[in-house]
């Protein structure tokens, strides 16, 4: 037995090392290392080696073995489902998911029903405020009393996929001007969230006392608990005081990693408001646009407003994780506003996006088209466009290609709440013309 | 009598001593011989756990002809170096139930003992991991490969790993368009 066969095999495995492309590793070794991919552009390119790289790829066994962890540094397109909405005025008990998950035109509409709260009133009406990472932010309000004005009692994150929802009691509010509600998601399995994984809510809104504050709560779903509320001047001293702004009105906010921005735009001057929520004292900075920042004339006149120029802002990132840009929609051009690679001094130029959304396949149009930013995507890089009269398009901001469309009269005037993705956990490779 | 009963005896815990010897020695392909631990064997591989439990370890040298001995140096010295290192919770969660389980990123000695090793020996040890059944072993293993295969086109990545293409160039360019946002930079 003792030394049997060996002999042989040593110098052929020599030489198999030098030239280890004989023989080829065997498909299922190279399964194994493609499902463990770390990041889902990884996984496709391994698919797009070989026909049966990508037929066993697209298999329910292989799929269900997936361990994705990051999106390696890029934006993922397939992550991005759709978005949120719902009625701008009245009734606030239909909302939709504007599913454009798959092809093209094939846009289905999602009714969200959510199961109401414990010992609610049976007229609970639930309104999103955001969503990140697969979990939705909703606003609880009872309706029992059929007034315009609905009073928010709770706060749900859930988990549409799942059904898992954490209720919670709104903050004391001194209803000062309403605050921005941001959703945070942590990474991992948290086993004590309710709604699966771990999260914070963010509450906050301007306060002027001397100089300009951000005023916040945070509630971990961690501690289960709202923290206490704190009171952070915004560095440098803005000269804004007495301008009312509601941030949650004026600038839909933007989270990177536990930065979270919003924009400030006062009638002196065009600002972003930055907030890091994960220091343990929490920072918030103020930084300034440059004078050639397009603003609308400012114009009381009621009539008035037809007639004068209009734009429409949303902050946004060039890159998954990047700095913040801005973009204005002019008419139908969108450009953007960067800042300085590095410096958070913002360049005294844009870069254009598209010179004309209307010249673009899929919206194509003879027509001139007057177009508003709606939300952006953080994860999958895109921006949700609404084409007045037409309907709504994702713009893909890397290949600058309308991705998906939803040209549903009925979602004309529809209020948009915010984009909604997947987590990376629950995507799975799509290789639909796989033999 | 009394001679052959003690003989027996002796046999006996010969015996004995054989079941609780804690290491196996395994053989590679090219006869070369290997001391492991029992017990990280046991733990770490399903495929040598069956064997230990099911008798068929040998105590010369079990053969694994599948496996050369550069390899095979390695998977013992992993097993070694598992056994020597504390377990952490991720860890044991993760050897319970391995296809359900989050990946748990590579301790740092596993990084560091993948990191040592060309190419080619990475390739073998993956193979060997997939024979004997090393889950974890394959994990870290495959978790550096992929590492290193990031950012890396279909091109780069057949050329690593030798795959042919079989694909038309319509279908190539199909797929670069349905698939276009993982293709940008390239």
């Amino acid at each position: 037995m003792a030394g049997g066969g060996g002999a042989s095999s040593r110098g052929a495995q020599a030489r198999g090392r030098r030239k280890r492309q004989t023989p080829p590793l065997p498909l299922d070794i190279l399964l194994e290392i493609a499902a463990r991919s770390v990041d889902p552009a990884t996984l496709v390119r391994y698919a797009a080696t070989c026909r049966d790289m990508r037929r066993r790829a697209a298999d329910e066994s292989f799929r269900r073995r997936l361990r994705l962890r990051h999106t390696g540094g890029r934006f993922v397109l397939p992550l991005l489902r759709g978005h949120l909405t719902g009625p701008t005025y009245g009734r606030k008990d239909e909302q939709y998911m504007v599913d454009t998950a798959a092809a093209m035109a094939t846009t289905r509409l999602t009714r969200l029903v959510f199961p109401p709260t414990p010992q609610g009133s049976p007229h609970e009406t639930f309104e999103p405020l955001d969503s990140r990472g697969g979990l939705i932010l909703l606003a609880v309000s009872d309706n029992s009393n059929h007034h315009y004005y609905q009073e928010r009692i709770h706060l749900r994150v859930c988990d549409p996929a799942t059904r898992h929802s954490h209720t919670f009691p709104f903050p004391y509010s001194d209803s000062s001007g309403r605050s921005s509600y941001v959703l945070l998601v942590g990474d991992g399995e948290g086993d004590g969230a309710a709604a699966g994984r771990p999260f914070q809510v963010l509450d906050a809104k301007l306060a002027f006392t001397s100089v300009l504050c951000l005023r916040i709560r945070i509630f971990s779903s961690e501690h289960a608990d709202w923290g206490p509320c704190t009171t952070i001047p915004i560095t440098p001293g803005l000269n804004t005081a007495g301008y009312a702004y509601d941030l949650a009105t004026y600038s839909k906010s933007l989270v990177v990693g536990d930065v979270v921005h919003w924009l400030y735009l006062t009638p002196s001057g065009s600002h972003v408001i930055t907030l890091h929520v994960g220091a343990t004292t929490p920072r918030a900075k103020v930084t300034t646009l440059p004078a050639s920042f397009p603003r609308a004339p400012v114009s009381r006149r009621y009539h008035d407003r037809g007639r004068i120029k209009h734009y429409s802002y949303l902050l946004a990132t060039a890159t998954p994780g990047g700095g913040p840009i801005v973009l204005v929609a002019d008419d139908d051009k969108i450009s953007a506003w960067p800042r300085y690679e590095g410096s958070k001094i913002w360049k005294q130029q844009p870069w254009t996006v598209v010179d004309s959304v209307g010249e673009l396949p899929a919206t194509t149009s003879s027509r001139s088209l007057r177009v508003s930013l709606e939300c952006f995507a953080e994860t999958s890089g895109a921006v949700l466009i609404k084409i007045y009269r037409r309907g709504f398009v994702w713009l893909d901001l890397q290949s600058k290609a309308i991705v998906r469309e939803c040209l549903d009269p009925r979602l004309e005037h529809q209020n948009v709440y915010c984009s909604y993705e997947m987590p990376l956990s629950s995507w799975l490779p799509n290789f639909s013309s796989s033999r | 009598m009394e001679v052959d009963k003690g003989k027996g005896e002796a046999e006996e815990t010969r015996k004995v001593a054989e079941a609780d010897r804690d290491t196996v020695t395994l053989k590679s392909s090219d006869g070369k011989l290997f001391e492991v631990s029992k017990e990280a064997a046991a733990r770490l591989s399903t495929v040598l756990a069956g064997m230990i439990a099911g008798g068929s370890i040998d105590d010369n040298g079990t053969d694994l002809k599948q496996i050369g001995s550069e390899a095979l140096e390695n998977v013992v010295d992993y097993c070694n170096k598992h056994a020597n290192s504390i377990p952490s919770a991720a860890l044991i969660s993760s050897s319970i139930s391995f296809n359900t389980a989050p990946f748990k990123e590579p301790e740092e000695w596993e990084r560091k003992f993948v990191d040592r090793l060309s190419h080619d020996a990475l390739f073998d040890l993956v193979e060997a991991a997939n024979f004997l059944g090393m889950e974890r072993l394959l994990d870290v293993t495959c978790h550096k490969i992929s590492e290193m295969m990031k950012g890396k086109s279909p091109d780069q990545i057949r050329e690593v790993f030798n795959i042919k293409n079989d694909y038309t160039k319509e279908e190539l360019e199909e797929i670069r368009q349905e698939l276009a946002w993982a293709f940008y930079d390239d």
